[in-house]
């Protein structure tokens, strides 16, 4: 069966206690784009994203991918994951270990050599495959931004969501990821990244979604959206900035 | 003098085999409480287990199946609390002392001699029993099912846990397992150590393992090797020097923690 969408959320509330992180959001997303939720902080964007991909199962409403109940999808294949990028705590883990939790379940009790081939196949389409035996901890900002990359998708996913990825990069590690994302996007992925980065956002998304609390305005081109637009929805003045990215 | 001569008695030989086995399900456990940073939880529990001894000796039943039944319950409360978001270390800290009083008090009601207590505190593992070993065969036989069956599910949920439940990782079920495996390891090994030094064989064997290995899997190789060194020199050393056996396994465990410090200081 052929669907029109690949996600469609309608009506969708999550709280926290008595405190609604979002509230009655709904919004549908084609294959194949590239989308982009903006907002100011603690207006839901992560609680959204949380919730797409499993991490949040007590929401009320409904979430359908490629036609199918979030948790029935969900059961069979995983949406890439790229959470937001904290201070690592250090941990004795390899990173081809931390691309490997990716392959989690497809192994029966233990991984395989076809497996390691997998992780260090991605790792290479990143160009971090010299990274493989590293600690995870030992590595900069943007090296572990990839390798989270890599860990979403070693598993092949249809969607693909990152949560804030450019925090702390410099330039060319944001180059590298825009030719990234544009890649992904050329073969059929759909690609939704949460930001704050709103020359980002005009660069490259085929299309916006502003949260806070609610779905504020779902645009499909930047030049919708004012920067007057912006400076309501953040609360403070917010001047675009176009991005000189393409390389 | 032979060094290897304990070993020639009947009692030398069950030490050895009981110690080996109480090594490996230990050294297993405790690499997850130190990945977990919850190393204050072996302590707790082994002092929290004091109760059992009070009530047994109160009530007249066997301490070490009231000290299993207590550690048990203890160690499911604190990692519900842990789950609640109350990190185990402050549980622990918070029933820590209140535990020792406890069983004070008890063993005070029950009038019983205090060597039986002494026993409790400091352990002999010369004292074992080849009942006891097949208890410790298996418990290590347990500990080391679960840790094939579930080791990556306990790291991941500790690097990652949103990433964990991405996976469909249920973690609940098998950290309350873990903590059952943890809790029954610890009073077993109480007979060997005693109270206050059971915890080292949680924790000091893992803690030099991660000093060494670098990853989380070389420390599941390496702790149970450093845990049974330390029990085969701690046995030698005390019939040689004719010193207590548990504090011998200890300090050997104390003593590999500071080599692999060295070495991972100096050794690059």
């Amino acid at each position: 069966m052929k669907c029109e969408y690949c996600l469609e959320v309608k009506n969708l509330t999550v709280r926290y206690g008595d405190i609604v992180a979002i509230k009655d959001v709904s919004f549908s997303l084609e294959k194949g784009k590239f989308y982009t939720i903006v907002g100011p902080n603690g207006g839901g964007k992560s609680t959204l994203v949380k919730t797409i991909v499993g991490i949040i199962d007590d929401y009320d409403g409904k979430i359908t991918i490629f036609g199918k109940s979030r948790d029935e999808y969900l059961k069979e294949r995983l949406i890439g994951y790229v959470p937001q990028m904290s201070g690592v705590r250090k941990f004795p883990i390899r990173v081809i270990d931390v691309v490997l939790m990716g392959l989690f379940r497809e192994r029966k009790f233990r991984y395989r050599s076809h497996h390691y081939k997998k992780a260090m196949k991605v790792l290479e389409l990143l160009g971090i495959e010299e990274l493989e035996s590293r600690l995870i901890h030992e590595l900069s900002g943007g090296q572990r931004q990839r390798v989270m990359i890599a860990r979403a998708l070693v598993s092949g996913p249809e969607i693909l969501i990152m949560d804030e990825p450019t925090v702390g990069l410099d330039r060319e590690s944001q180059s590298k990821f825009y030719n990234l994302i544009r890649n992904l996007k050329d073969s059929g992925v759909t690609v939704i990244v949460v930001t704050h980065d709103v020359g980002f956002v005009s660069e490259y998304s085929d299309a916006i979604l502003c949260i806070n609390k609610r779905l504020v305005v779902h645009a499909t081109d930047i030049s919708e959206l004012p920067e007057r637009f912006f400076t309501k929805l953040y609360g403070y003045g917010v001047k675009t900035i176009v991005h000189d990215h393409k390389e | 003098m032979i060094l290897t001569e304990i070993f020639v008695y009947e009692f030398g030989q069950i030490a050895l085999v009981g110690g080996i086995l109480s090594a490996i399900s230990t050294s297993l456990l405790g690499n997850l409480v130190v990945l977990r940073k919850m190393t204050f939880m072996g302590s707790g529990i082994a002092h929290l287990s004091f109760i059992g001894v009070g009530l047994g000796l109160l009530l007249g039943y066997n301490p070490s199946l009231i000290t299993l039944a207590v550690a048990v319950t203890s160690a499911l409360v604190l990692g519900y609390l842990s789950r609640k978001g109350i990190h185990e270390d402050i549980g622990v800290g918070v029933l820590f002392s209140t535990s020792m009083a406890l069983g004070i008090i008890l063993i005070n009601l029950s009038k019983e001699d205090s060597s039986r207590v002494m026993a409790y505190l400091f352990g002999d593992i010369l004292a074992m029993s080849w009942g006891d070993v097949e208890v410790l065969a298996t418990l290590a036989v347990a500990v080391l099912v679960f840790t094939i069956l579930f080791r990556d599910h306990l790291v991941y949920a500790t690097f990652d846990e949103d990433f964990s439940k991405i996976l469909g990782i249920k973690i609940g079920a098998i950290y309350y397992s873990f903590l059952v495996l943890l809790a029954s390891s610890i009073v077993l090994s109480i007979n060997m150590l005693g109270i206050i030094l059971v915890s080292a064989m949680i924790v000091v064997p893992s803690a030099s393992a991660m000093l060494v290995s670098k990853t989380y899997k070389g420390m599941f190789i390496l702790s149970p090797i450093i845990s049974t060194i330390s029990v085969f020199a701690g046995l030698v050393l005390s019939w040689v020097y004719d010193i207590p056996s548990g504090a011998s396994i200890v300090l050997v465990q104390g003593l590999i923690f500071l080599f692999s410090f060295l070495v991972k200081v100096f050794g690059k």
